[in-house]
């Protein structure tokens, strides 16, 4: 289950690039996505959370953006507040939003001027807004969308989840 | 008991974030470094993820070649229309192609050249995945060093040039577009003025307005606006002769001394679908 959900949202953050506008409205970060509703399907095991986690980044280092390590540490990074804010955030759909827009603003702006302090773009207060209010809608209605299918299939086929 | 764990959970958090960061930067830098290659490794997994994308995309690459087929078949008379009128022309400038081509070679022979800048050798490619990141301004094609592609290469689509490999992998590369906001590798452009050209440096992208800046143009030169600009092959890779836009606007710069020119790209760059990457033929 939890392998299936990573996959998905990662080939699919991939293909979906190709049809939407390069810089547009619509930035998909679902691999970022797929971590915060994988969590429960752990049932506590942090260990692992965060060994996939890892592994997670390094693939999407390795394939998607050519940086050898960063984002595996960006993702450990990220799994660590997903196991902090699930603690005092219980599982539904108003928390699942609060939980993912922390953390798209983190990862956005921690990439930014990381990218900056390196060389690689120029520092504009204005293009770092843009970044982060151009990935909430989408990732939003995708995070949504992927809780209540995989709520869906995991209560038919009774499969146990828990955040802590 | 519960207290004291909370605590060493709060130091554990801070140290984590201080030494993720200070890797992150060291990572990034070396890892964004331009001359960068690839590692064998590193070009498996990516050949093998790359092939997964490609493979659990062409349901979708079709859907959308139909959608595109019936919007096209919707204004089927007036581009015929517009074609007709070009295609009256097209005889004559053929022969006049074939004749020019001609003396070219003649030339070549008679003044024993090897290769000129405009030598170029095509090859087709189809885009796998665009600027997955955000940040980068990078789209993945579907053509690697199997195939003949090396870094720094020129890609163009039928719009005009879009940009430069950066890294190859056995079966796919990465293009940098040229809409990244910072250039630190200027391309120099020619500008077509009368029967001749003047030449200059693109320094800067501006992506609210799809806009070039063109600096380095001497004062006393009158540049007609909606003027070509193309690459002059100089300098870099590139070969010469690849559209890169038309002139929109000229201003004098802060100092009075030279004219500052703003060139509209000729390509949109939202929507890439098929590339060609040109090499420059040298013997």
């Amino acid at each position: 289950m939890k392998v299936a959900i990573i996959i998905i949202s990662f080939i699919l953050e991939g293909i979906l690039s190709n049809y939407l506008p390069v810089n547009g409205i619509l930035a998909p970060l679902f691999t970022l996505v797929s971590l915060v509703i994988v969590y429960p399907y752990f049932n506590g095991n942090k260990r692992e959370y965060y060994k996939y986690a890892f592994f997670l980044g390094l693939i999407y280092d390795i394939v998607y953006t050519d940086t050898i390590i960063y984002y595996a540490f960006m993702f450990l990074l990220i799994s660590y507040m997903v196991t902090f804010l699930m603690r005092i955030l219980s599982d539904n759909y108003l928390n699942l939003v609060i939980i993912t827009v922390i953390l798209i603003v983190i990862f956005r702006i921690i990439t930014y001027f990381l990218m900056v302090i390196t060389g690689n773009l120029i520092f504009n207060y204005h293009t770092l807004l843009k970044g982060i209010y151009n990935s909430l809608l989408i990732n939003i209605i995708y995070a949504l969308l992927l809780l209540f299918i995989t709520d869906t299939i995991s209560k038919k086929f009774n499969i146990k989840k828990s955040s802590y | 008991m519960y207290n004291k764990k909370k605590q060493f959970d709060k130091r554990y958090l801070l140290i984590l974030i201080i030494v993720v960061i200070a890797l992150a930067l060291v990572i990034l830098a070396v890892a964004l470094k331009k001359d960068r290659k690839l590692n064998p490794v590193e070009r498996v997994i990516k050949d093998t993820g790359m092939t997964v994308l490609k493979v659990a995309g062409t349901p979708f690459r079709y859907v959308k070649n139909k959608i595109d087929d019936i919007h096209e078949k919707n204004n089927l008379y007036k581009k015929y229309k517009k074609l007709k009128k070009q295609y009256d022309k097209l005889d004559t400038i053929k022969s006049e192609n074939k004749n020019l081509q001609n003396e070219i070679s003649k030339l070549k022979k008679e003044l024993d050249l090897k290769h000129l800048l405009s030598d170029k050798v095509e090859c087709n490619a189809t885009i796998i995945s665009r600027n997955v990141g955000y940040w980068y301004e990078e789209v993945t094609i579907d053509k690697g060093k199997k195939d003949g592609i090396k870094k720094d290469m020129a890609v163009v689509n039928s719009e005009g040039l879009i940009g430069r490999i950066i890294k190859v992998s056995n079966h796919y590369s990465t293009v940098k577009l040229l809409s990244n906001d910072n250039m630190d590798n200027k391309i120099s452009v020619k500008i077509s003025v009368g029967d001749s050209y003047v030449y200059g440096l693109i320094s800067k992208y501006d992506s609210k307005t799809n806009t070039y800046t063109v600096e380095g143009i001497s004062q006393n030169i009158q540049i007609k606006e909606n003027s070509d600009v193309v690459t002059t092959g100089m300098g870099t890779t590139f070969p010469s002769g690849l559209l890169i836009g038309k002139v929109k606007e000229i201003v004098t710069d802060n100092f009075d001394l030279s004219k500052v020119v703003k060139v509209k790209s000729s390509v949109n760059f939202n929507d890439i679908d098929y590339v060609t990457v040109l090499k420059r033929e040298e013997k």
